[in-house]
């Protein structure tokens, strides 16, 4: 489809809106930017630049209009009028990438959630315009009756959220089954296109989809890693992006509840950008941490040096340490450093009880021997004919469930 | 890690034609991801019959600054949505940077809830006298 982007405000808006119409599989002819601030309530841009546009879309032959920010349905339909093509805004081709990399039956119901959740405060108002007169983008509504087309949006709302409660449901159970289990619980967060995918696959040896394009993940993946005897479960989450949409947060609640849930959060940033556009990005991956009230530890990546000149590496690091807690340069690509990325995910992870035990040695006591060795961290064991010694790290109490003869005999907190 | 200084204004409201100003310093070593220690914490109050002006501001906060520390922070709204490099100018040159990090965020946060808290207290005292604070039994 050929699109034509437009933007009112500044030029890295425009670029990132161009590399979002294409990873929606669009083919971009021409752009158009107008730097004036401000809003016109009619059609959003200036009535010169709709002029301008008008223009451009019969040289370019364009089929639509992509506008950065959001549109009222009202403008959306003035410049249909005017223009003659489907005009659509930010938030539509966020949700068209979304829908076009669904894969699962949870992304794909995400996705159905977050274009009712858009669809919903416009239905009373583009109901009433399709009335009027039928411009690109505002026909085949079917019923145009307002309030059964509100209703119905209403209904599959309901329904899908359902739907979805119980897929959260399920993946709460599995998050605390891994838990019980002795894992560690790591995310991979961090702005579209930093490199999330590449480094899970590079850390645990994985093969998961990455590319070039923007959100090619919006499903989370989990993979185990070892991080010096200490098993941890790595989740690879969906990209943010600047502004994001609340319908797209709040529709991916459950996905992006796996950050705010986990032991420690790996950001990725890819380092490799101009200095304005990692800080740009980093600000926007603040933003949301913020709004999705995440309290756990974090250890930044700073990903893509081997982009990088050491000189330019320096540089950038003594401008931007105000936005990175825990930073660790690394190439996911390469795997250059990438030690060092496990060794500061370890000393990040939540401190553990170190326990010296005496455990009889008799079948019983095998069984729990088994049980330590699934749940916790055993450093070390010497077997006597009576006794096994085991010394071990945990997050719980391990007598608990240990069987008659057990003794404790050292106890430390100690990672 | 940096010391930084975060500051919040209560009151920018009219009440019965005059300003009930309360603003609140906090004083604090932050990380990127949160607040590492609370160093200090100052409160000034300005009552006033016009609203604030930016030179008003830029002298209340230049009196309460202690004599190290890395940069300002606050919320936009409290410099009308002024740049940040006017901001720096109005402040005679600090270094000034609007909350943008969880830490600067977090610090911010605190300074809004020490001076809301007190402007509420400050208020009552006004309205209702001193002896409203006493705790009824």
């Amino acid at each position: 489809m050929r699109a034509l982007v437009v933007c009112r405000g500044k030029y890295s808006e425009l670029s990132e809106l161009e590399e979002l119409a294409r990873s929606a599989g669009m083919d971009v002819v021409g752009r158009l930017l107008q730097r004036k601030e401000g809003e016109d309530p009619k059609y959003k841009i200036g009535v010169g630049k709709v002029k301008e546009l008008s223009r451009l879309v019969k040289e370019t032959k364009a089929e639509v209009v992509i506008f950065s920010g959001e549109l009222s349905p009202s403008q959306a339909y003035n410049l249909a009028g005017e223009i003659g093509t489907e005009v659509m805004d930010r938030t539509q081709l966020i949700l068209e990438v979304f829908s076009k990399r669904s894969g699962t039956k949870e992304s794909k119901l995400q996705v159905e959630l977050a274009k009712l959740r858009y669809e919903l405060p416009r239905a009373k108002e583009k109901v009433k315009l399709a009335k009027m007169e039928e411009r690109p983008g505002f026909r085949g509504l079917g019923r145009y009756e307002v309030e059964k087309y509100y209703r119905e949006i209403r209904r599959r709302m309901i329904e899908t959220r359902k739907k979805l409660d119980s897929i959260r449901n399920k993946r709460t159970s599995v998050r605390r089954r891994r838990r019980r289990s002795g894992f560690d619980l790591i995310s991979l967060a961090g702005y579209t296109n930093a490199g999330k995918s590449t480094l899970l696959n590079s850390i645990a040896s994985e093969s998961v989809e990455c590319g070039e394009e923007m959100f090619t993940t919006i499903r989370t993946t989990t993979r185990r890693v070892d991080l010096f005897g200490r098993k941890a479960l790595l989740t690879d989450t969906v990209g943010f992006i600047e502004n994001m949409p609340s319908l797209v947060l709040e529709a991916f609640f459950s996905t992006i509840e796996e950050i705010t849930l986990s032991d420690l959060v790996v950001w990725v940033v890819d380092f490799s950008e101009p200095v304005r556009e990692i800080e740009r990005k980093a600000k926007s991956c603040h933003k949301i941490f913020e709004r999705i009230g995440l309290k756990t530890p974090i250890v930044t990546a700073l990903n893509k040096i081997d982009l990088l000149e050491e000189e330019e590496i320096e540089e950038k690091y003594e401008k931007l340490s105000r936005y990175f807690h825990n930073p660790v340069l690394i190439s996911a690509k390469t795997g250059r450093n990438l030690d060092g990325l496990k060794r500061a995910m370890f000393s990040s992870l939540p401190r553990l009880k170190r326990f010296i035990l005496s455990v009889p040695n008799v079948p019983n006591g095998y069984r729990f021997m088994n049980e330590l060795e699934r749940k916790s961290r055993v450093i070390y064991r010497h077997y006597t004919p009576e006794e096994v010694l085991v010394d071990l790290e945990s997050d719980r109490d391990p007598t608990k469930e240990a069987p008659e003869g057990t003794g404790v005999l050292g106890m430390e907190t100690w990672r | 890690m940096a010391r930084v200084v975060g500051f919040d204004i209560s009151g920018k409201h009219s009440v019965n034609g005059k300003y009930y100003l309360v603003f609140a310093f906090v004083e604090a070593e932050i990380s990127p991801t949160r607040v590492e220690r609370v160093m200090d914490v100052k409160l000034d109050l300005e009552i006033t019959e016009t609203p604030l002006t930016h030179s008003d501001l830029a002298r209340v906060i230049l009196r309460n600054l202690p004599i190290e520390f890395d940069y300002i922070t606050s919320e936009r709204g409290e410099f009308k949505g002024k740049e940040e490099w006017i901001v720096k100018g109005i402040l005679g040159g600090r270094e000034f940077k609007f909350c943008e990090t969880l830490g600067e965020i977090e610090l911010v946060r605190i300074a809004h809830h020490v001076s809301k808290a007190s402007r509420d207290l400050l208020m009552r005292v006004f309205h209702e006298g001193s002896g409203s604070l006493q705790r009824k039994v």
